[in-house]
């Protein structure tokens, strides 16, 4: 728990089930979240991370198993406490901005004093500093996008739960939104989201937990994660001769073509310099790369051997 | 608490600084206005110089009769009828293929070319003679609604007849005006004993329909409301700070007060408009408290039960599909009234305005009428009407929570049966 620096606990799950009538959502999940850390919860659609997260927010609840959330039990009064930017998310859009704000921020419990500072610094932050008179309505998705955030972080919480915080973002708002969440993590703001994306969570995350079928398969720092393959990946840009494949390179147990680069896993005593004689017999290769496997491979490979 | 608060005022807010509810203050009352002023003031609009054919066989009424339609003028001084007296002779006799006089007249007249065709048959003449009272005149005119423009017709023949009747039997006319007259009135009494006027009458239809509209009307307002946020998508961010609960709550709540701010206008405006007519003590303060009462608890079980179905739907067409029944249990009130305002006290009214979603409108209507229901019977139903509110409320709230997050295919009313009988 090292990350956390003081070592306390901004989330912790215990055996954590729920049910809807026969489907088992979330079968008995734990994890650890160290406060101050930024956590991943990884999965793909339908492996219960929302679920997991709505129960987290107290939207949901457990049919067993114990939710604490910043040293408390999971419930409506430490929802004050925490920023939470659900999958399923959007504003009402006759209010003015600086109203919308203002409410979201009080219904936290903050004063309209302390509100507008930060309403001031995160709009100016955003690009929406001219807009605080104009109504939701108005602003253009990506706008409304980043509004959204401000709603999430303007009270200060001390931990950030966002449910596919990236979701539909193009790019430019995907780099502003990042950098707000690290913003928020130098001021000492625990994050915990949850993504489908796994080369996001190897950008932001220093621990995650992997989910598939409501299970946790995986978990850890990401170094860990990787340590626990116990294999090697290459990257590999190259042009095929004539006729050529990828298939049955000495060592490799698993080829990702993904267009233009493919990544290919190695078996854990495989010897790269091998591969790579073997490749030039097959192909102008451009680039060759030994690294650690992709969280994407280690993901396809946990969810393919579980279902 | 505070938080419900806080939903409460948003909700609130947005919707009493709409234009729709602007417009609802002001244009409902022009069209309450309307549909009672303006019949009045086109009775003396509608003024046109119709046209009238006597057929006199009498002889004698033709000239009386013409006099007197020729007195009949607007205000502008133009004469309401115009009289063309044609000869009785032979006008029932068709000649050849052509059909009688009077039968052209009557073609014409239901064609809307005259306004009527008046017969006066000899025995007009010597009514007072005549031991058959059915014999008489006929007066024939196209349909029931001109028939009562006719009326004046028809009143116009009666004087001239009794006229002679009077000369004929030697009865002076003074003697003949006391006999018109009742002798007796009949005026309505309020609460307090005092003579109350036609307003009395009134009084309890139009608590019931403020009632019906504060709380039917009003409600559907929720359940725009419920239906476009879950749209947007603001919900899950709400819910973040609140509990369902408490966001259900604070939504009717606040849904509840801008109804209640159009009823007090409305009804504040009434009572003055009737106290300046001189109408004073039609309503007394037990019945407003009443009012104020069954308005709050009635909205509050209904709208939660419309809440509910609102949040389960995606939109507006779903949730009307799903709301057919309980809107049509809803208009229910409004038709039964007649019967329970015929006897306010019997049976029938008693036990109707017992059944909870009925109690706020036909109890209502009952304590307005004169005599009210027993204080017994009033205790009664506010006990009943909160238990099924408190009920209401109970299973809305589970129908909520689970609704607000559903999104895709809507769900049966069995489904939502389902959810109201499962606690998590």
């Amino acid at each position: 728990m090292s990350e956390g620096g003081d070592g306390t606990l901004a989330v912790r799950f215990e055996g954590v089930t729920k049910r809807y009538g026969d489907f088992v959502a979330v079968d008995r999940i734990g994890f650890e979240v160290p406060a101050g850390s930024i956590f991943g919860i990884l999965g793909s659609n339908g492996a219960g991370k929302t679920t997991s997260i709505r129960m987290l927010m107290n939207i949901l609840r457990p049919d067993e198993g114990v939710i604490e959330v910043l040293g408390e039990p999971a419930d409506e009064r430490v929802k004050a406490r925490i920023g939470y930017l659900p999958e399923e998310r959007g504003l009402y859009k006759k209010m003015r901005i600086l109203e919308l704000l203002r409410f979201f921020g009080r219904l936290k419990g903050r004063s309209t004093a302390f509100l507008d500072e930060r309403i001031d610094h995160w709009l100016d932050r955003m690009g929406l500093a001219g807009w605080r008179m104009n109504r939701v309505e108005e602003l253009s998705k990506g706008m409304a996008q980043k509004l959204q955030f401000v709603v999430t972080v303007v009270h200060a919480p001390e931990l950030l739960v966002l449910d596919e915080p990236f979701a539909g973002l193009d790019p430019v708002n995907r780099d502003v939104l990042r950098d707000a969440i690290l913003e928020m993590r130098r001021k000492g703001t625990t994050v915990v989201f949850s993504t489908h994306v796994m080369e996001q969570a190897e950008q932001l995350c220093n621990r995650l937990i992997l989910i598939h079928d409501g299970r946790v398969v995986l978990a850890g720092s990401l170094d860990e994660v990787r340590a626990s393959e116990g294999r090697q990946a290459v990257l590999i840009r190259c042009r095929l001769g004539e006729g050529q494949t990828l298939d049955g390179l000495p060592g490799v147990t698993a080829v990702a073509d993904r267009g233009n680069e493919a990544e290919l896993t190695l078996e854990p005593d495989a010897d790269p310099t091998a591969l790579l004689r073997a490749l030039l017999d097959r192909a102008d290769v451009t680039h060759f790369e030994v690294r650690e496997p992709s969280l994407h491979e280690i993901f396809k490979r946990m969810a393919g051997g579980r279902s | 608490m505070t938080k419900i608060w806080r939903i409460i005022v948003r909700e609130y807010l947005e919707n009493v600084r709409t234009k729709a509810f602007l417009v609802g203050v002001v244009l409902t009352p022009l069209w309450f206005g309307m549909v009672f002023v303006v019949p009045l003031l086109a009775s003396g609009q509608e003024a046109e110089t119709q046209r009238v054919v006597l057929v006199d066989e009498t002889g004698v009424l033709a000239a009386e009769v013409q006099a007197d339609l020729d007195e009949r003028r607007t205000q502008q001084g133009r004469a309401l009828f115009e009289v063309e007296i044609r000869d009785a002779e032979g006008a029932w006799t068709a000649i050849g293929d052509a059909p009688s006089l009077v039968d052209r007249l009557r073609t014409q007249a239901a064609e809307g070319e005259l306004l009527a065709v008046l017969l006066t048959p000899p025995v007009l003449e010597k009514r007072a003679a005549v031991e058959d009272e059915h014999e008489g005149g006929i007066l024939h005119a196209a349909s029931a609604g001109v028939i009562q423009t006719a009326q004046a017709l028809r009143d116009v023949v009666n004087q001239a007849v009794n006229r002679r009747i009077m000369v004929e039997r030697s009865i002076r006319p003074e003697d003949a005006e006391l006999l018109r007259k009742s002798a007796i009135e009949a005026v309505a009494l309020t609460r307090s004993g005092k003579e109350g006027g036609e307003a009395q009458f009134v009084a309890p239809l139009v608590f019931m329909l403020f009632l019906f509209m504060g709380i039917v009307g009003i409600s559907q307002m929720l359940v725009n409301s419920t239906v476009e946020e879950k749209g947007s998508r603001v919900y899950e961010v709400l819910l973040s700070s609140v509990s369902p609960f408490q966001l259900m709550a604070g939504k009717v709540l606040g849904i509840c007060a801008v109804g209640f701010t159009l009823l007090a206008l409305w009804t504040g405006g009434s009572i003055a408009a009737a106290s300046m007519q001189g109408m004073d003590g039609i309503v007394t303060g037990q019945q407003i408290a009443l009012f104020v009462a069954y308005y709050v608890l009635g909205f509050l079980l209904i709208a939660s039960l419309m809440v509910a179905v609102g949040s389960a739907c995606n939109t507006l067409k779903e949730a009307q599909n799903l709301m057919a029944p309980l809107s049509m249990l809803l208009a229910l009130p409004l038709l039964l009234s007649i019967l329970v305002l015929k006897n306010p006290n019997g049976t029938f009214a008693t036990l109707a305005s017992f059944f909870p979603p009925f109690t706020p409108f036909l109890m209502m209507a009952r304590v307005a009428a004169v005599p009210g229901p027993p204080t017994w019977q009033i205790w009664a139903s506010l006990l009943l009407l909160m238990l099924a509110t408190y009920l209401a409320i109970r299973l809305a709230a589970r129908v909520f929570r689970v609704g607000i997050l559903m999104y895709g295919k809507p769900p049966r009313l069995s489904e939502i049966w389902r959810w109201m009988f499962t606690d998590r």
